[in-house]
């Protein structure tokens, strides 16, 4: 079970940062951009979004664990997280989906 | 790259599972032992029976209570003996100081109940969410972090072993480690969804302080944020008296409306607020006895009688989050529900368990060939094994102390957990010190014999001070005592099995240890 490859332990450890610190905030950002565009009450929009932040996240995090290319895979969530972190501004200021 | 993948995944569960084996060891048997909340009050209050009676056959004594306590009575609720979470006729009241009372009554006779002060069955099992002596919000964020490594053991888990059903119908007895690891695989894959269900369900009920901050974007930043979000979700309504005086309907009548509007179902509980007053509201529930009726109320002007609003059933969000809620705490289940639920949360604290040993297995040969291994190595097998048994022993305690402890002492509840817990503080402190001083084989046969021998003197306490031996129960047909001698004496002799067990094993251990290609050796070391 122990992995004796030292490179292997660097690679576990980076893939665990970009799983928890990645992993939270795309999660967090797209469901909140879910809670923003759901065309229902508040507060179910609500309710819903936040229970789905317990199922992406995890996703995220096994996919993180999957992904070949490392490099690869920090730059697609960072853009994924710099776009939805963009969207949920932009739907916030102008007030549109509250 | 994909065997990589895998082996990177046993790793991540390895030490993901091992870092908080022991918060979720701990929730997993309190939260199992929780199913039996209310049967486990009934037993830590053995002076006071419990009864069933219908609301027509409590309601004289209703009336005769309000009767003794005059017209001050404005704001009061009543919750009738009709399901095992009401075993008694209970009525809450402000006084005339507006200070909230409740009273336990005999729902034939009107006598107050007054059982000895306990911690009883519902402290136990709040521990399993709560924790204990630290404050209430890290006590949840830990569980939370800890929910979502079980999560995702679970998930890393099913990857790791991708003929899962193959490897259900393998077990390699005979062979120490993959033993414990086939043993590990059958009490998981046995009940999976059931560890799906009981994990995903757990973040539900912590949801929004795990997670407030959708919440907070719509709704407001912290407190006042969190409340109108609740208020408007949760339907948290209260009604202000109005100060303008109106006679309110009798008791009688209102009750016959709530019968009528209930079409049938029993009425579980009753709440008035406001009587007398021009906005005093009445509300009736009835049962939780399937998956989505938790939190059906009727709602009812008490000056008229006309339905304000019937809340049955949710929409949307809320019975997905209702249903959800109420697989987790099986409210409604049955007795042979409920039996299912504690025997499948008792296979999860096995899979934690035996994860745990497993751990300590793997490693030991090794170990034993280093003198006794690293500092680390030891400390961990320690911990693991103070875990193991240090918790189920203070449980034994907790039992034990509610029927030894004086009934004046002050605190008296609070003795009953220190109990629990200096227990497990001393087989905390007796296992690591004797495995980092590499006794450790010692420490698992002594503790495993004090742990089954605690377990023993729990029927045999319970005998000597209360009416209730297991002889008496058993003639009374009183299950619920013949249930938790029963428990604990299967409990105690499993611990003895498995002392006697472990002490055959290290003693041939030890004796085999001068031949240094012991048969054991090799296989503990090839894997």
């Amino acid at each position: 079970m122990r992995l004796v490859l030292d490179t292997h332990k660097v690679e576990v450890i980076n893939r665990t940062l970009l799983a928890v610190i990645g992993g939270s905030a795309f999660s967090i950002l797209l469901c909140l951009c879910v809670s923003l565009l759901l065309p229902i009450e508040k507060m179910h929009a609500v309710a819903w979004s936040t229970m789905l932040v317990f199922i992406v996240f995890p996703v995220v995090v096994m996919w993180s664990f999957n992904v070949s290319n490392l490099k690869k895979a920090v730059s697609f969530l960072s853009i994924l997280v710099v776009f939805f972190a963009v969207a949920n501004w932009l739907l916030l200021t102008t007030g549109e989906g509250l | 790259m994909k065997s990589a993948f895998r082996q990177s995944m046993a790793w991540l569960h390895t030490w993901v599972g091992l870092l908080l084996s022991w918060v979720l060891f701990f929730i997993f048997l309190t939260g199992t032992v929780g199913y039996f909340d209310d049967e486990l009050d009934d037993w830590m209050t053995p002076e006071t029976p419990s009864f069933t009676a219908s609301v027509d056959e409590s309601m004289p004594i209703v009336e005769q209570f309000f009767a003794t306590k005059g017209a001050e009575l404005k704001d009061y609720s009543v919750s009738f003996p009709v399901d095992r979470t009401q075993p008694f006729l209970t009525i809450s009241y402000r006084d005339a100081y507006n200070k909230r009372q409740r009273v336990k009554l005999n729902p034939y006779t009107g006598e107050e109940l007054t059982p000895r002060a306990t911690a009883g069955g519902q402290t136990l099992y709040r521990m399993h969410y709560r924790l204990r002596y630290i404050p209430t919000k890290i006590a949840y964020y830990i569980v939370g972090v800890a929910t979502m490594f079980m999560f995702l053991a679970l998930i890393t888990g099913v990857v790791i072993h991708k003929k899962i059903f193959k490897e259900f119908f393998t077990f390699r007895r005979s062979k120490k480690p993959t033993a414990w690891l086939d043993g590990h695989n059958l009490m998981s894959v046995m009940s999976l969804p059931f560890h799906f269900m009981i994990t995903f369900t757990g973040f539900l009920l912590l949801l929004y302080t795990l997670m407030p901050l959708i919440m907070n974007v719509h709704y407001g930043e912290g407190k006042e944020g969190r409340d109108a979000f609740f208020k408007e979700y949760f339907s948290r309504t209260s009604v202000k008296a109005a100060g303008i005086n109106e006679p309110s309907l009798g008791l009688e009548k209102l009750l016959e409306r709530a019968d009528k509007e209930m079409a049938g179902k029993p009425i579980a509980w009753i709440s008035m607020s406001n009587l007398g007053d021009q906005n005093a509201i009445f509300e009736a529930g009835s049962i939780h006895n399937n998956l989505s009726d938790s939190r059906d109320k009727w709602v009812f002007d008490a000056n008229n009688g006309e339905l304000i609003k019937a809340q049955i059933g949710h929409e949307s969000s809320k019975s997905f989050y209702y249903v959800l809620r109420s697989l987790h705490e099986g409210l409604f289940a049955s007795t042979s529900l409920r039996w299912l639920y504690f025997l499948t949360g008792i296979l999860g604290t096995g899979m934690i368990a035996s994860g745990m040993v497993l751990w300590t297995v793997k490693r030991r040969a090794k170990a034993i060939k280093n003198d006794g291994g690293s500092f680390g190595y030891r400390f961990t097998e320690g911990l693991n094994l103070a875990c193991l048994l240090g918790l189920p022993a203070g449980i034994a305690m907790y039992l034990t102390a509610n029927r030894v402890l004086p009934v004046e002492l002050s605190e008296r509840a609070l003795w009953e957990v220190n109990s629990l817990f200096i227990t497990f503080s001393v087989f905390i402190l007796v296992a690591v010190a004797k495995a980092i001083g590499k006794k450790a084989d010692s420490a698992w046969v002594s503790l495993s014999f004090l742990t089954g021998f605690l377990y023993a003197l729990v029927p045999l306490v319970n005998a000597v001070t209360t009416e209730h031996n297991l002889i008496f129960s058993l003639l009374k047909q009183n299950w619920l005592f013949v249930g938790v001698d029963a428990v604990c004496i299967i409990v105690a002799m499993a611990c003895f099995i498995l002392g006697n067990y472990l002490n055959k094993l290290f003693n041939v251990r030890i004796e085999e240890k001068g031949i240094s290609t012991s048969a054991d050796f090799k296989r503990g070391h090839a894997s």
